[in-house]
């Protein structure tokens, strides 16, 4: 079976042809406050996807796994 | 060869515009890796650097590789000038230092980037700049917060994560400043709808492929000569290499913004079907609320989306972990 591999976990940068997953709450907007946060509405539930230039097909699985986990 | 191309189509643009050749009549731009430049004579030098003759000085604010990006990205802006810095975060650091001083106030979108918030909250207040942000698509609040004293509107449209948009409209008497990094000018052009200026983090789609920190400002008239001023003085500038990997990044703009728009919005589309699913932020989905304003504004909605999991923190991160596994 496929592995997915496809995801880069990492929080920097978006407008890459990989695509990223970003949980943007503990990163991009940890240096919020809490109060900052819920008035952004950067929820904790929330998950950010850079969209990149993969087969989408590809993604999709790849989300799926996520999906999967739950 | 023109070099006005505002005639011609944004991925033209994009392949085109700003390129000067050589005598050496090379077919893609070269990089000149050069700090100095040199003068014919004494008088030539004074010249130079009075700017009674126009040319190259020091790389800190003339270099021929950083002068084809900046002039490629001012046609696809559709300004009259782009000063190119160091990162994105220079570009508004560059924006607020020359326009702003000590009494004014900026109104911004609340859901503007980390650093920029922190930007204006921890720095430019040390100056006597006051700063409130408000939330972008509230358009009744915008106009009742704008004082006498606030001197620019800042916002990010589309919005990062969430991808909430709003009209590009020049109002009162303030500078509109709008950050342009998630649909750039390959699918937005702010100038022509209101903005003032333009800022933009060319890291991430100018660049497309993760290599280069770098970014823009984007304008006419006195307002842009003051920033490069600012840039020519203060020097976060950007480095020839990086110039000409993003300079070569604009010509596959169009078409790579259309690629990361099209998967996006299949994904989108997936993931809103999904039971697991609170809710999915992108403005290319019909039950997205400013979809029809983004359709009008845009030339298409990027790659950016999010989603919200039913949960919290814990099912996030088990989300994004499951993905690599």
């Amino acid at each position: 079976m496929r592995r997915g591999v496809l995801l880069t976990v990492q929080p920097a940068n978006l407008g890459d042809a990989k695509t990223t997953i970003t949980h943007p709450a503990t990163t991009t907007h940890g240096r919020l406050s809490d109060e900052e946060r819920d008035i952004a509405g950067i929820h904790q539930g929330l998950v950010r996807v850079a969209v990149g230039l993969e087969d989408v097909e590809d993604l999709q699985a790849d989300l799926q796994r996520g999906f999967d986990a739950l | 060869m023109t070099e006005d191309f505002s005639q011609y189509g944004i991925g033209t643009r994009g392949v085109r515009a700003g390129q000067r050749r050589t005598q050496e009549g090379e077919q893609s731009e070269p990089i000149f890796t050069t700090s100095s430049f040199v003068f014919d004579s004494a008088e030539q030098a004074a010249a130079r650097f009075s700017g009674d003759e126009p040319g190259n000085i020091y790389s800190r604010f003339t270099n021929p590789t950083v002068n084809t990006f900046e002039r490629r990205l001012a046609a696809l802006e559709g300004g009259e000038r782009c000063v190119a810095t160091a990162s994105g975060m220079a570009a508004i650091t560059a924006v607020c230092s020359a326009l702003l001083k000590s009494g004014d106030h900026i109104l911004s979108s609340n859901g503007i980037f980390g650093s920029t918030t922190i930007l204006f909250n921890k720095y430019l207040s040390r100056f006597g700049i006051g700063h409130r942000s408000i939330p972008l698509t509230d358009l009744a609040q915008w106009e009742a917060s704008v004082k006498s004293n606030t001197r620019m509107l800042f916002i990010e449209t589309p919005s990062n994560p969430l991808a909430e948009v709003v009209v590009i409209a020049k109002r009162h008497d303030c500078l509109l400043v709008v950050d342009n990094t998630v649909c750039t000018a390959a699918l937005q052009r702010p100038l022509a709808l209101g903005a003032d200026l333009v800022v933009v983090s060319a890291t991430k789609y100018i660049d497309g492929q993760g290599r280069c920190i770098g970014g823009a400002v984007i304008g006419n008239g006195e307002l842009i000569d003051d920033v490069y001023g600012f840039l020519r003085t203060a020097g976060p500038s950007m480095s020839p290499f990086n110039a000409w990997v993003f300079m070569k990044g604009l010509e596959t703009l169009k078409v790579r913004m259309q690629a990361h728009s099209a998967s996006a919005l299949i994904l989108a589309k997936w993931l809103e079907t999904h039971p697991a699913v609170k809710q999915v932020f992108y403005a290319g989905l019909k039950s997205h609320p400013q979809h029809k304003l983004a359709a009008q504004q845009q030339d298409g909605f990027s790659g950016l989306l999010a989603f919200e999991l039913k949960g919290g923190r814990d099912e996030a991160w088990r989300f994004i972990n499951g993905t690599a596994r």
